[in-house]
């Protein structure tokens, strides 16, 4: 609870700094807010299958129910940001770029990993025994947290219409491609999606624990 | 038995996006777009195929024909340069010195004929410097009228 209000805190003061604080973009102009929600969105989507990928592999190795809810609970809430990169990426793109979408290699690989996982969340309704889907869900966890690096390579690896990366690079510093005005802003609305995201984390790993609690109510009889 | 089976057509579906995403989409991807110099090499070849190039609109080398609305340009990567014939609206971050990419085919007077433009832009995000006009290729509706 703490968390989520302390999450609603940090979106209303990252909404502030992102559309009055900040100032516009020399080049883009107005538009470029956008990346306020977008770099936020799709760092927090990687977070959130770096999870997957941590939850699957601890599955595997240990065979504890608890780390099957962690990374089913990272898989949906992935997805769910992955999909506003999208958006929010497509948005921006149609004003700057002039389309809404190109096959370049790093769309068409988060197009991918967006598809891989819902095809987890598929697989894991799918497979009734209970076990099975844990371990195809773990195997296929960790398979689609690979495409991650390529994602984050590909505008080095290949050519492509989106730019190369302004924050998560060894080369440059954040303040040499974003202006620190500009850097204050999106800090904050990266902490807020932070904060956003493990209350979502939270409460779906709540769920998924008394999803077990049913199931071994129904199995043995109350309690 | 109902939900196994929608569950189960929903999953072929996502099979088969992923497969022809990571097979096609990704051999697509891989050469995105060709350079002027590669271009000029394949001339032959890729005479009349749909494909992609990109580079640097030459400055000074942008003709625009507003009331017609076709632009003319040269595209270069600073090896060999194409002439681009364009007929449509440009996206508002197309400009002459700035990087571009444009889909369409070759024509047979040497002249790529673009269906499509689409703008590059880098990774740099910097407030507008004071005395300079702020963001002159901004998506502002109107913006153009009040212009003098």
């Amino acid at each position: 609870m703490i968390l989520g209000g302390l999450a609603l805190v940090f979106i209303l003061a990252g909404l502030y700094f992102a559309l009055i604080q900040a100032p516009p973009d020399a080049y883009q102009g107005e538009v470029q807010r956008i990346m306020y929600l977008h770099i936020p969105s799709i760092l927090t989507a990687y977070l959130s299958f770096f999870i997957v990928f941590v939850g699957s592999s601890l599955f595997l190795w240990k065979r504890e129910k608890r780390d099957d809810i962690l990374a089913y609970a990272g898989a949906e809430i992935g997805v769910l940001f992955t999909g506003l990169t999208i958006v929010e990426g497509s948005i921006w793109g149609k004003p700057t770029w002039g389309v809404w979408w190109t096959w370049d290699a790093r769309l068409t690989l988060t197009a991918i990993l967006l598809l891989i996982f819902v095809g987890y969340l598929m697989l894991r309704s799918l497979i009734e025994d209970e076990n099975r889907s844990a371990v195809c869900g773990a195997v296929l966890g960790i398979i689609g947290f690979l495409d991650i690096p390529l994602i984050h390579m590909s505008v080095y690896w290949w050519r492509t219409l989106h730019q190369p990366p302004s924050i998560l690079r060894p080369d440059k510093l954040p303040w040499e491609n974003v202006h620190p005005s500009m850097l204050i802003a999106l800090s904050i609305n990266f902490l807020a999606f932070l904060l956003l995201y493990f209350y979502f984390l939270s409460l779906r790993i709540h769920v998924g624990e008394m999803q077990e609690e049913v199931k071994r109510i129904k199995l043995y009889g109350v309690v | 038995m109902g939900r196994t089976k929608r569950f189960l057509i929903g999953g072929v579906i996502i099979l088969a996006a992923l497969s022809y995403l990571i097979y096609g989409g990704m051999r697509e991807a891989i050469v995105y777009f060709r350079t002027p110099a590669e271009l000029k090499a394949q001339e032959q070849s890729s005479k009349g195929k749909s494909l992609r190039l990109g580079g640097m609109v030459v400055a000074g080398s942008l003709q625009k024909d507003l009331k017609n609305l076709t632009y003319r340009f040269q595209i270069t990567d600073g090896v060999a340069s194409i002439p681009v014939y364009f007929h449509g609206v440009p996206p508002d971050l197309f400009s002459e010195g700035k990087g571009a990419v444009v889909e369409g085919k070759m024509g047979a007077d040497g002249v790529f004929l673009a269906t499509t433009i689409m703008a590059k832009h880098a990774e740099e995000y910097s407030p507008p410097q004071t005395g300079e006009p702020s963001y002159p290729h901004s998506f502002v509706p109107g913006r153009d009228e009040k212009k003098p």
